[in-house]
C-alpha cells in the first residue's frame, strides 16, 4: 500500500545499493528523462525517482497553487519525501530549475543531503546589472505570454502524445502517456516559479558539497551562469560538458555518467 | 534529379541532433526571409524566437529523444525581420547515413492563430473583468489576513491545551509525589526515637521541601514568561550573550565555558526573554558537558524561507525566518527523548536541574511567533535550532516587489 506522499509524487525506488540517489526532473519533463542514466547506478545505489505535484504522473489534486508558486513549494515535495522515506545521506541529482529546488532543500534541512549533483543550474534567469542570466525580463515575460497565448497549442501538445509509438516498442505504454502530460495552466505556473526566480543570495548559505555540469552552448543556463554558479556557491567541484543543449543526461548520457562518477569517487 | 519536394507546399527543415540546418526548402526559407544559403549549418535556433527556444530545449528535445516523435506541436517561427510565424510542426528524428538527423515538417496557421487570439481575449476579458472586481479583491485580502490569525490562534490554542496537560501532570504528579513525602517523613519523624535517627528524617525533610520549591519556582518563571506582555524590538544577540555568559561563569565556576558565535543576525526579540533562553541553552551545554571537558557551543544562523502556516493544512506563504543553531560537544541524549525534552518538569538527568529550562525556551520562542527543535545523539552533543521570523522580512519583500 503506498503512503500518501509516494503516491501524490509517484515515486518509484529501485536498485540494488543502499545509499539513496535521488532524480528530480526538470521544468516541462518528468522523471522519464533520467532513463539513460539510472542503469549506470543501480547496482550501487537505491535510486529514487519522483515526479514533482503537477508534472508527470503525481496526483493532480495534490496541486496547490499557492504552494507551487514558489520553488520552495517544489522544495517542500523533495524534503516530505525524503522525510517519508526517511532518507539520509541523499546524493540529490537535479536537472535545471531542480537544482535550485535542491538548493533549497539542502538549506532548509541539510542533515538528508550528502551531495548535490546540479545538471545545467541557473539561480537567475533574467540579466540583472552585471548578472548575464541569458534573457532580458521582456524575453521571459515573451515567453510566458506565448505560452498563454497557445494555451490550445500546449494543450494539444499533449494529446497527439498518448498514442502509442510503434516506432519504439521499447518504450513503456505508461511512458508515452504521461511525459510532459502537463495541464497548461500549470506548466505556466511552472515556467513563472522557474524563470522568476532569484536564488543568488541563498548560493552562499548551503553547506552540502556539489559538482556543476554545465553544458557547451546552453541557452537557458549560459556559460556565464555556470561561472557565476562555480564562484557563488560553497563546496562545488566545476565541470564543463562537451555536450551541448540543455539536457545533456538525454543527450550525452556517457559522458555525464563519467562525470557523476568521477565526482563521487573522489568525494568518497 | 529534379527534387520535386522543394515546391511541397510545406515548410520542412532538418537538424542534426547537435542542432546545426542541414537543410530547409523554398516555401520556408522564402517565408522567413533568410537565402538557403545564410541558414545552412546555421544553429537551428536562428530560426526560432526565444520562446520556441525555450520549449525546445525544455519540451521538444526530450521528447523526441525519447520518442522518436512528435505531432502537431504549435510553435513560432521567427523571421529575419523579426516577425513569428505561428506553425504547426510533425516532427521525426531517424538515422541517416549513421547520423540522427531531426525532420521538421509545418504549415502556416495564421488564421487558427487569429481564432484562437480571438477566444483568448475573450476568456482574458471575463477574467479580468473578475480579477478586478474591487470588492471580491477586498473580500480575498481579508480573507488572507483571517487565515493568518486563524492559524496563530490555532497554534496558541494548541500550545495551550500542551500547556494545560502538562501543568495538570505537574498538579497531580510532580507536586504530589513529594507532598506525600513530606507527610511520610512527618510521621517517621513523630515516630523517631534518639537523635540521630530524627537527624536523618529532617535531612529527608529539607531535601524535598527544596524539591517542592524548586518545582514551585520552575513554575513562578513559566508564569513570569507566559504573563510578561513581549516587548519586541531589533536587538543584537552579540549584545546578549556576555551578560549571560557572566552570569554562568558565576554560577559554574569550572565549567570552562568557550562559546563560538559566528556573525548572528539581528532580531525582533524581547530581549529579556532572549537573555533567558539562551541562559538556559548555554546553562545546559555546560551542565551536560562531557566529564573532564569544557563545554564548547557553536551559534551560528542562516536566513531561510519556510511556510508560515503551522496549523491550516493546504494554505502557503513563504516567509522569511531567521534559524539559529546552537550546537554543543556534551553527552548528548538518545534521540528518541527529542519531543519529551520539553514537556515541562521532564528530564532525563537525574540530578542536574528542575526540568523547567527547555519548556521555557519553547514558550519564548512561541511568544515570539518562532519554534524551538532538538536533535542528538548520545556523546556526540547537542544541537538546538531557533526559528524566528525574520526582522528584516517586511523589507526584503517590498525591495523584491520594487526590483
Amino acid at each position: 500500500m503506498p503512503s500518501p506522499i509516494t503516491k501524490r509524487n509517484n515515486v518509484h525506488i529501485f536498485g540494488k545499493g543502499k545509499q539513496p540517489m535521488l532524480f528530480a526532473h526538470g521544468f516541462g519533463c518528468d522523471q522519464h528523462m533520467w532513463r539513460y542514466l539510472t542503469p549506470a547506478f543501480e547496482n550501487d545505489y537505491k535510486i529514487i525517482l519522483f515526479d514533482y505535484v503537477g508534472s508527470g504522473h503525481s496526483d493532480p489534486a495534490a496541486y496547490n497553487v499557492e504552494r507551487y508558486s514558489s520553488l520552495q513549494g517544489y522544495a517542500m515535495d523533495v524534503l516530505e519525501i525524503c522525510e517519508e522515506l526517511k532518507l539520509s545521506e541523499v546524493i540529490f541529482v537535479g536537472h535545471s530549475v531542480s537544482s535550485m529546488v535542491g538548493i533549497l532543500a539542502a538549506i532548509a534541512k541539510p542533515e538528508y543531503f550528502q551531495h548535490l549533483i546540479l545538471v545545467g543550474p541557473s539561480p537567475c534567469y533574467i540579466n540583472n546589472g552585471e548578472y548575464v542570466g541569458g534573457f532580458d525580463r521582456s524575453d521571459i515575460e515573451g515567453m510566458l505570454e506565448t505560452m498563454e497565448k497557445n494555451y490550445i497549442g500546449w494543450a494539444n501538445f499533449l494529446a497527439p502524445n498518448i498514442m502509442a509509438n510503434p516506432e519504439s516498442p521499447e518504450l513503456a505504454e505508461e511512458l508515452t502517456q504521461s511525459f510532459c502530460a502537463t495541464d497548461p495552466e500549470i506548466a505556466k505556473q511552472f515556467a513563472e516559479a522557474t524563470f522568476f526566480s532569484d536564488n543568488r543570495h541563498d548560493l552562499a548559505k548551503v553547506t552540502t558539497p556539489s559538482l556543476i555540469l554545465q553544458c557547451s552552448e546552453d541557452i537557458i543556463a549560459p556559460i556565464e551562469v555556470g561561472e557565476y554558479m562555480r564562484s557563488a556557491l560553497p563546496r562545488n567541484s566545476y565541470r564543463q560538458m562537451k555536450a551541448t543543449g540543455h539536457c545533456p543526461h538525454m543527450s550525452a548520457p556517457e559522458e555525464t555518467i563519467d562525470l557523476i562518477k568521477e565526482y563521487l569517487t573522489s568525494a568518497g | 534529379m529534379l527534387d520535386l519536394s522543394q515546391h511541397a507546399p510545406c515548410f520542412y527543415f532538418a537538424a542534426t541532433d547537435s542542432g546545426t540546418l542541414i537543410e530547409v526548402n523554398d516555401l520556408l526559407s522564402t517565408h522567413l526571409e533568410y537565402e538557403r544559403e545564410e541558414l545552412l549549418h546555421q544553429p537551428v535556433e536562428k530560426i526560432f524566437p526565444i520562446a520556441t527556444r525555450v520549449f525546445q530545449q525544455t519540451h521538444l528535445i526530450p521528447l523526441i529523444k525519447l520518442k522518436g516523435s512528435a505531432n502537431e506541436i504549435y510553435i513560432s517561427l521567427q523571421s529575419k525581420s523579426k516577425k513569428q510565424i505561428p506553425v504547426l510542426l510533425n516532427v521525426v528524428r531517424r538515422n541517416c547515413d549513421d547520423q540522427m538527423i531531426t525532420h521538421y515538417a509545418g504549415i502556416m496557421v495564421l488564421h487558427r492563430k487569429k481564432f484562437e487570439e480571438e477566444l483568448i481575449a475573450s476568456r482574458n476579458a471575463a477574467e479580468s473583468a473578475l480579477f478586478e472586481n474591487t470588492a471580491l479583491l477586498q473580500t480575498k485580502k481579508e480573507l488572507q489576513e483571517n487565515f493568518e490569525r486563524l492559524d496563530q490562534q490555532l497554534n496558541i490554542t494548541h500550545k495551550q491545551n500542551e500547556e494545560l496537560v502538562q501543568f495538570n501532570r505537574v498538579v497531580t504528579h510532580d507536586l504530589e509525589e513529594p507532598l506525600r513525602k513530606l507527610s511520610l517523613f512527618i510521621q517517621l519523624l513523630r515516630e523517631a526515637e534518639g537523635k540521630e535517627s530524627r537527624n536523618a528524617v529532617l535531612e529527608k525533610l529539607v531535601r524535598v521541601s527544596g524539591q517542592l520549591s524548586g518545582i514551585v519556582s520552575g513554575l513562578q518563571q513559566y508564569v513570569w514568561v507566559n504573563e510578561t506582555r513581549v516587548s519586541k524590538r531589533v536587538i543584537d544577540i552579540h549584545a546578549i550573550l556576555p551578560g549571560v555568559q557572566a552570569q554562568l561563569q558565576n554560577e559554574y565556576p569550572d565549567a570552562g565555558l568557550e562559546d563560538v558565535a559566528n556573525s548572528l543576525p539581528h532580531i525582533h526579540a524581547d530581549s529579556k526573554q532572549m537573555s533567558l533562553l539562551f541562559y538556559h541553552l548555554l546553562s545546559n551545554a555546560i551542565r551536560f558537558r562531557q566529564p573532564g571537558m569544557s563545554a564548547v557551543v557553536e551559534i551560528s544562523s542562516t536566513d531561510i524561507q519556510q511556510n508560515q502556516f503551522r496549523r491550516i493544512e493546504g494554505k502557503y506563504k513563504f516567509s522569511n525566518f531567521t534559524r539559529i543553531l546552537v550546537r554543543d560537544n556534551g553527552i548528548g541524549f538518545d534521540p528518541q527523548y527529542k519531543d519529551q525534552v520539553f514537556e515541562l518538569f521532564k528530564k532525563l538527568h537525574p540530578v542536574s536541574g528542575q526540568g523547567v529550562g527547555l519548556s521555557l525556551c519553547q514558550r519564548i520562542m512561541e511568544n515570539h511567533e518562532g519554534s524551538i527543535s532538538i536533535t542528538s545523539e548520545r556523546g556526540k552533543g547537542t544541537t538546538i535550532t531557533l526559528l524566528l521570523p525574520n526582522a528584516s522580512g517586511i523589507e526584503d519583500e517590498k525591495a523584491a516587489r520594487i526590483d
